[in-house]
């Protein structure tokens, strides 16, 4: 019989109850002795019991639930267990293949557009800038980068204005 | 709940009903699915009732419980275990989630109004009053220790079947119904003192 110390019989009554039968097997006879014997123990296993009186009223009540809704249930579609299916490794290297010769083509056409757009910004005058749009921090540009913009939007407007003639055609 | 839990080791889950009625469940067969929900649902409401101690939380999760039974059914392995002990996790699983959303049941005083006020012979009285004082202590319990005390006491349940269900060890939930019973018998004792009783 394993020698069991008033402390660690109180412990065992503490968390399995009063019920000899649920105590753990190897110490079961020995708590029961140190029980007899022991007035703490005794007490702590009457304590225990009153209060496993009590727990099994509040146990026995459970109040009327609304009864599960079966047809609510079986209105759902149930999960296969194939409904998502391994693919296939030739798929798998098809789709890498696939993957890989269009990512280049997507950096490269990405990068052609950056450097297109900073190009283009770093054009003096370039964008739509009205007066009220500078701030009064902004320095005055000189006569010559004025100049030299009104130039370029010149260029700009010859090349891309349509003549009167394809005005008609348009 | 008592869902046969003796029952729940892998070497004799083929000898259950449930299982039985899972594995066809599991092929779709809504029959089946009635006849389980029939034979699992008191124990599974008498479980969520005692864990969440609120009447709609209880039916809500037990609604969710077998639909998830229902629509996971094809992830049932009878060589696991039986299916009483499978739904006993969802519903466990599901209590356990539910616990964060709702909020302390009654407070201590409030249970007191619990008793029935009719005049009635002092013993019925006494037992009113009792079954209020166990009901606000538990309602003031964390509800991982109103679970394992249900499992434990409710369902007979041993360590390592709880321990189980709410993915712990056995020294754990020893600890947790140690703890529980502690707390239960130091606030039924406080309102005892209260009362005067």
């Amino acid at each position: 019989m394993t020698a069991l110390t008033p402390d660690a019989a109180m412990a065992i009554i503490s968390s399995h109850g009063a019920d000899a039968a649920r105590w753990p097997a190897d110490v079961a006879p020995a708590l029961k002795a140190l029980a007899a014997r022991d007035a703490a123990v005794a007490a702590a296993l009457a304590e225990a019991q009153a209060l496993e009186a009590d727990l099994a009223g509040w146990l026995a009540v459970t109040p009327a639930l609304a009864a599960v809704d079966v047809a609510a249930i079986t209105a759902h579609r149930q999960e296969q267990p194939q409904e998502q299916p391994q693919e296939q490794p030739q798929e798998q290297a098809g789709r890498a293949r696939r993957s890989a010769s269009w990512r280049p083509a997507l950096v490269a056409a990405s990068l052609t557009m950056m450097l297109a757009t900073a190009g283009w910004l770093a054009m003096p005058g370039a964008g739509p800038i009205s007066p009220g749009d500078q701030s009064p921090n902004t320095p005055a540009r000189s006569p010559s980068a004025v100049a030299e913009a009104d130039e370029t939007g010149l260029v700009f407007a010859q090349v891309f204005t349509p003549t009167a003639a394809e005005e008609d055609l348009i | 709940m008592r869902m046969d839990a003796r029952a729940s080791g892998p070497g004799t889950a083929a000898t259950s009903v449930a299982t039985a009625l899972m594995l066809r469940v599991a092929d779709g067969d809504a029959a089946a699915f009635t006849a389980l929900v029939r034979q699992l649902e008191r124990p599974a409401q008498a479980l969520a009732w005692r864990t969440l101690m609120d009447r709609a939380a209880a039916e809500d999760v037990c609604q969710r419980a077998f639909l998830r039974l229902w629509t996971h059914a094809a992830r049932f392995d009878p060589a696991r275990g039986t299916a009483e002990a499978w739904f006993r996790r969802i519903l466990v699983n599901l209590c356990l989630d539910r616990r964060r959303a709702i909020r302390p049941v009654q407070a201590m005083a409030d249970g007191f109004d619990m008793a029935d006020p009719a005049p009635s012979p002092e013993a019925q009285a006494i037992a009113a009053d009792t079954s209020a004082r166990v009901e606000a202590a538990m309602a003031r319990l964390n509800p991982r220790q109103r679970l394992a005390l249900a499992l434990f006491h409710g369902d007979g349940l041993s360590m390592a079947e709880i321990a189980e269900q709410m993915e712990t060890t056995a020294k754990a939930v020893e600890g947790l119904l140690g703890r529980a019973r502690n707390e239960m018998r130091t606030m039924m004792n406080e309102t005892m003192n209260e009362t005067g009783l």
